[in-house]
């Protein structure tokens, strides 16, 4: 099963960041160690998924009542970027869809074979494609507003994880399709922790490469199914008990890891590890990006992908303020159409390829400045990072609104859950609101131009990097570039918020 | 395959479901259906301070001394209601003066009216809040 990977046989493996291990908080590498640690961390989102799902089909259709539009538009959201700022990727950590691993295998059994997943689909085209549409339809169908469809789409996600990863190799729903699990991976980029070899010798040493392939511990060699490395008890430093312990579903080599893209931090690697030799270290936010994490392994589509989530959520953010309304009633007379699903499709177009146009001309300047030939795809590649950054703080700033608006909502709209089910509760709403709305534009504006800053530093460093003395000249357009970006974003928090349903007139 | 083919009964008995209406609720459920009740917007709300009427009938007939409250919901998670209980201003016309809509956008009114005989009704209606 296990098969050898060739390894630089003197110095570091890979250019892995040397921060704290916090596995040596107290308790923590034993508790990730234990072979139901994700389990533990599964089930409270499953259990609300469930709520969600319930709540959304039968519950009151209105959108601030109800447990599915509230904990998926607002709790997850927010906690989801508050979490990849302060932590990393925890919400694939503890990701209920892939509970459907289960009936995925036992299914699996029943099928002639296991499909490959196509070569032409191996890349994040897909997932990019997907998260257009979940944008689009967010927007076109007003998704934060249903309950039913916000229901819905749980569901999707679950009969999606399910079937993809029935018929294809486990990991491929991670890896290819899901949109939240990639919007994750793009932005953990950002991450202040990663996974990383306690010491490269020890891998260099290692066998079976146990945290890519996995491995298999029994007593009795005789009760090993045999489709994993077996390893003795005695074999394994800190013993974890016996069974199966599998390793990245997703393809990375603990050792050779220099990027938080496609870990779902399921720590799978830690338990498999015999040496007990896995780390999760700190590191500076702007290290991963600052160093072309995804050359070799992604490429293009990723950084494509990292500027048109930073444009769409530009889109995303500017779609909830006034000026929008007013620039969709003049795009409207101006096409001679007040076709709303048109109309989105040109604004989401026009922010996708306009952005991306940006960003690659920014690119270019930066490059031709810096004394390099005109080579837009190059250029992007060089200084697609930048714009990750600048998009991480769109998207956080944006999200923690909504959420330090309402986050302690969740009390009263789960008191309601049970008091529209004929229980004798009376909701208290006032808990709704968390933070004073005075504090909202402070907090989000330090969010976003932190993360301006961020971006700033990996201009620097790229620029510094790849021209030399010539960075000096080579970063100014693309600091430019993300000064114009961020004062935009400063001056979309700074409107009035509007939530209508419709981009043209009133909605009812 | 007995799996699967749970999966997709499962996922054909759920596309079935339509969302529950709009004023439906356990508490709503316990109306008489003669009840009728009306809520009465503003023509063009603006953000701010408004006045928001109900009436409520019962076979045609003004229903005095019932309890209105009116909720006022913004139609994304998060965002607190404004709740005011309404005062009878005639016979089965209940009114609240001080129903503020404090952000632009769309809303969702709630009359929650409890009769003089206990039993409760609701309706909803919604509107487009402009900018001051």
């Amino acid at each position: 099963m296990s098969r050898r990977v060739p390894l630089p046989t003197a110095g570091p493996i890979a250019d892995q960041p040397r921060g704290p291990d916090l596995f040596r908080l107290p308790g923590l590498r034993r508790f990730v160690r234990w072979r139901y640690a994700r389990l533990t961390l599964q089930l409270p989102l499953l259990a609300l998924a469930v709520l969600v799902i319930v709540d959304g089909l039968t519950g009151r259709q209105l959108a601030p009542r109800n447990v599915a539009t509230t904990a998926s538009w607002l709790h997850y959201r927010g906690l989801v970027v508050v979490a990849l700022a302060l932590v990393g990727n925890a919400f694939c950590a503890a990701c209920p869809l892939m509970l459907t691993r289960g009936p995925a295998n036992a299914v699996k059994r029943w099928l002639p074979t296991e499909l490959r997943w196509p070569s032409w689909l191996r890349n994040k085209w897909l997932v990019a494609a997907l998260l257009l549409a979940v944008f689009f339809s967010y927007e076109a169908f007003d998704l934060w507003a249903s309950p039913w469809l916000t229901a819905w789409l749980a569901i999707a996600y679950f009969v999606g994880a399910f079937a993809v990863d029935a018929l294809f190799p486990a990991g491929t729903f991670c890896r290819y399709v899901c949109p939240l699990g990639n919007f994750n991976f793009v932005f953990s980029s950002v991450s202040p922790t990663q996974i990383a070899a306690a010491d490269p010798d020890v891998c260099r040493s290692c066998e079976h490469k146990p945290c890519l392939h996995g491995r298999e511990t029994r007593a009795d060699p005789d009760d090993a199914g045999g489709a994993y490395a077996f390893l003795a008890p005695d074999e394994v430093v800190h013993p974890n008990g016996e069974g199966v312990f599998p390793g990245c579903e997703t393809r990375l080599f603990v050792p050779a890891m220099t990027s938080n893209m496609d870990c779902t931090s399921c720590m799978n690697c830690v338990r498999a590890c015999p040496y007990d030799n896995v780390s999760l270290v700190l590191r500076s936010p702007a290290r991963e990006l600052a160093r072309d994490p995804w050359r070799r392994r992604w490429g293009l589509p990723v950084l494509v992908l990292g500027v048109l989530l930073l444009f769409w959520g530009l889109l995303n953010a500017v779609a909830m303020v006034p000026p929008f309304y007013d620039a969709a009633e003049w795009l409207s007379r101006q096409v001679g159409s007040r076709n709303e699903t048109f109309l989105l499709a040109l604004v989401f177009g026009a922010f996708g390829l306009g952005g991306l146009a940006l960003a690659g001309a920014g690119a270019v300047a930066a490059d031709l400045a810096g004394g390099a030939g005109f080579a837009p795809r190059a250029a992007l590649m060089r200084w697609g990072y930048v714009f990750v950054a600048l998009g991480f703080g769109f998207w956080a700033a944006h999200y923690l609104f909504h959420f330090l608006t309402g986050a302690a909502s969740i009390v009263p709209v789960m008191q309601h859950f049970f008091e529209y089910r004929g229980a004798a509760i009376d909701p208290d709403w006032r808990l709704a609101r968390w933070m004073p709305s005075a504090w909202l534009f402070p907090v989000t504006a330090a969010v976003s131009v932190g993360y301006a800053l961020v971006a700033a530093f990996v201009v620097v460093r790229i620029a510094l990097r790849d021209f030399g003395r010539r960075g000096v000249l080579a970063m100014w357009p693309m600091l430019i570039l993300v000064i114009g970006l961020a004062v935009v974003q400063l001056l979309i928090l700074a409107q009035p918020m509007e939530m209508r349903g419709t981009v043209l007139g009133p909605s009812f | 395959m007995r799996a699967v083919l749970i999966v997709l009964s499962l996922t054909a008995l759920l596309a079935s479901c339509r969302p529950p209406d709009a004023g439906s609720s356990a508490r709503g459920a316990s109306a008489p259906d003669p009840v009728a009740i009306t809520i009465e917007l503003p023509e063009d709300p603006a953000v701010g301070p408004a006045t928001i009427s109900v009436r409520v009938d019962r076979d045609g007939v003004a229903v005095e001394g019932a309890a209105v409250e009116i909720t006022g919901d913004m139609t994304h998670a998060g965002m607190v209601p404004v709740i005011r209980a309404a005062v009878e201003a005639a016979p089965g016309v209940y009114r609240a003066d001080d129903v503020v809509f404090d952000m632009a956008g769309d809303w969702i009114v709630t009359a929650d009216v409890t009769l003089p005989d206990g039993s409760t009704a609701r309706q909803e209606a919604a509107t487009t809040v402009r900018r001051p």
